[in-house]
């Protein structure tokens, strides 16, 4: 188990994202300026580190849904060390938050799309998982925004955590190792940006995070076992943070507390994914009935 | 006197007992008049071998079964085997298999193997175990529902024994592959049918069709047994 699992799964990751944020920013300098780009390096790199220990060398074209996501890592860290090119005007930021993620989502559910699902049901689902991927990548570039990066790397830190545990409880470890590797990167990001304040920038880990993220609810929700009612609690958590962010804007004149609104931001995503993650749970360790046969009468002991 | 008497029954009797338990000797050196092949006696008792009727070669018993048939699901089973963490070998099956054969009596090469394993069947007896097979983790059952075999030639290899060749497609990725099948019996069945039956083995490389998770606790090479029995349409 650990060095199947927990070793490249989350251990590397977490070095190779701190190696990468250490060489990126050289945080000891004395003048340096916030970097947003290494940030999402850390992430992509970390994520990609963990894929390759987990499953072994990528394939070019991948056959399954989970071999896509370190080619996603990669596409997405190209949109991120971009964004400056693409996110100053309102019509292009949603062009290209739009159409990565369709390209994204269609990777990840170009087999059933091709080969099990009608025309219908097929556009169906790339266009909700789309929806999904975008609200939470607005939502958490709009607080990475807002908030101090500080904030911004433990309320995604958190919500990896959350997630993987949510996507092993769905059925699937091999996700929900690879959101820990998410946890760790961006974890590894959090204690860079305590021991050095000022040295991170959480700008553009958004994409990144966000993409990969989503992904990998939509692999656990489609292809595992993530329960419905969890898997809408999952999309319910960035709409939760994108009216409580509009909430804030609203009241901008009148802002509260730092800490108080770093809280209710991390409470409107987490409550929802820590209760996903629940029902995820209360479904795993549900005790067998009596009955209780797979899907071809065949009876399992108790 | 009566002890004499007593002796002597009792010596009739094994003698008895003797005579008819050569008669019941004898009788088992006869042909087979069954369609049905026997099963060949294991003096160990520990394994029971298939063999053909004495009377029927080979080709014989091909050329008996030849025609079209449907697999019968219910007497077919895919099974496997996997070592875990080194130590053991774990074993589990499908528990829904379907298919075709096609045979030809006179030329084992225009023969033909379709089978088609549901891949949310596996089965080991385990429920989470089960669900996690089914996961993106390893068959990935939602997204790739079926594993499919198909042949694309059968050659004779020995007595009742061919290899059969043909692609494996699973877990979105298609290998050829050869499997030597025997070919165990065929004949009525008591539903006024007729069938026939194969078993076959393969070994493959789990990590050839993507399926790379957890190498350590898993063994790479996944041994496949099918036996498989199939009613004439």
């Amino acid at each position: 188990m650990f060095s199947d699992v927990i070793l490249p799964g989350v251990l590397l990751p977490g070095l190779v994202a701190a190696a990468v944020l250490l060489v990126g920013t050289r945080p000891w300098r004395a003048t340096h300026a916030a970097a947003g780009s290494p940030v999402a390096a850390a992430l992509a790199g970390g994520f990609a580190t963990a894929h390759l220990g987990l499953t072994g060398a990528p394939r070019l074209l991948p056959t399954d849904a989970t071999g896509w996501l370190p080619h996603l890592a990669v596409m997405m860290l190209a949109v991120a060390v971009a964004q400056p090119l693409w996110e100053q005007r309102l019509w292009s930021r949603w062009l290209i938050r739009t159409t990565t993620a369709l390209v994204a989502i269609y990777l990840l559910l170009r087999s059933p799309v091709h080969h099990q699902w009608s025309v219908t049901e097929g556009l169906a689902w790339i266009i909700a998982a789309t929806a999904a991927t975008v609200a939470l990548w607005a939502t958490l570039q709009r607080t990475c925004d807002a908030v101090d990066n500080r904030i911004a790397l433990l309320l995604m830190a958190l919500t990896a955590a959350t997630s993987a545990g949510l996507l092993t409880l769905s059925g699937t470890l091999l996700l929900g190792v690879m959101s820990g590797s998410l946890a760790a990167a961006t974890g590894a990001a959090l204690l860079l940006s305590l021991l050095f304040p000022g040295a991170l920038s959480a700008a553009r880990v958004a994409p990144v995070f966000a993409v990969l993220q989503a992904g990998m609810w939509t692999i656990g929700f489609l292809f595992a076992e993530m329960p419905t009612t969890a898997a809408a609690l999952v999309v319910a958590a960035p709409v939760a943070l994108w009216l409580l962010e509009l909430t804030l804007r609203r009241r901008a004149s009148e802002p509260g507390p730092t800490r108080r609104l770093a809280i209710a931001r991390i409470a409107a995503l987490l409550i929802p994914l820590s209760a996903a993650a629940a029902i995820a749970a209360s479904a795993y360790f549900a005790p067998p009935s009596t009955t209780d046969a797979d899907d071809y009468g065949y009876e399992y002991d108790q | 006197m009566n002890m004499l008497t007593t002796k002597t029954m009792l010596l009739a009797a094994v003698a008895t007992l003797a005579v008819a338990g050569c008669g019941k000797d004898k009788s088992a050196d006869k042909p087979a008049t069954s369609s049905e092949p026997p099963i060949a006696a294991n003096p160990s008792g520990t394994e029971a071998k298939p063999a053909a009727p004495p009377t029927e070669q080979a080709d014989d018993l091909l050329a008996k079964a030849a025609g079209s048939y449907e697999i019968d699901p219910v007497h077919t089973q895919v099974l496997f085997r996997i070592k875990h963490f080194g130590v053991s070998h774990q074993y589990g099956r499908f528990n829904q298999v379907t298919g075709a054969l096609t045979i030809d009596g006179a030329t084992p090469s225009n023969s033909s193997v379709e089978l088609k394993i549901a891949a949310d069947s596996v089965f080991t007896a385990n429920k989470k175990r089960d669900t996690h097979l089914r996961s993106p983790d390893f068959f990935d059952a939602k997204q790739f529902p079926s594993i499919d075999f198909k042949s694309s030639s059968i050659t004779a290899r020995g007595e009742q024994t061919y290899d059969v060749a043909g692609s494996l497609s699973m877990h979105g990725v298609t290998k050829d592959v050869t499997i030597t099948m025997q070919h165990i019996g065929a004949g009525a069945d008591p539903y006024g049918g007729f069938r026939t039956g194969f078993e076959g083995r393969l070994t493959i490389k789990r990590s050839d069709f993507g399926i790379n998770f957890m190498p350590e606790g898993l063994g790479d090479e996944v041994e496949i047994i099918a036996a498989v029995e199939a009613v004439r349409k």
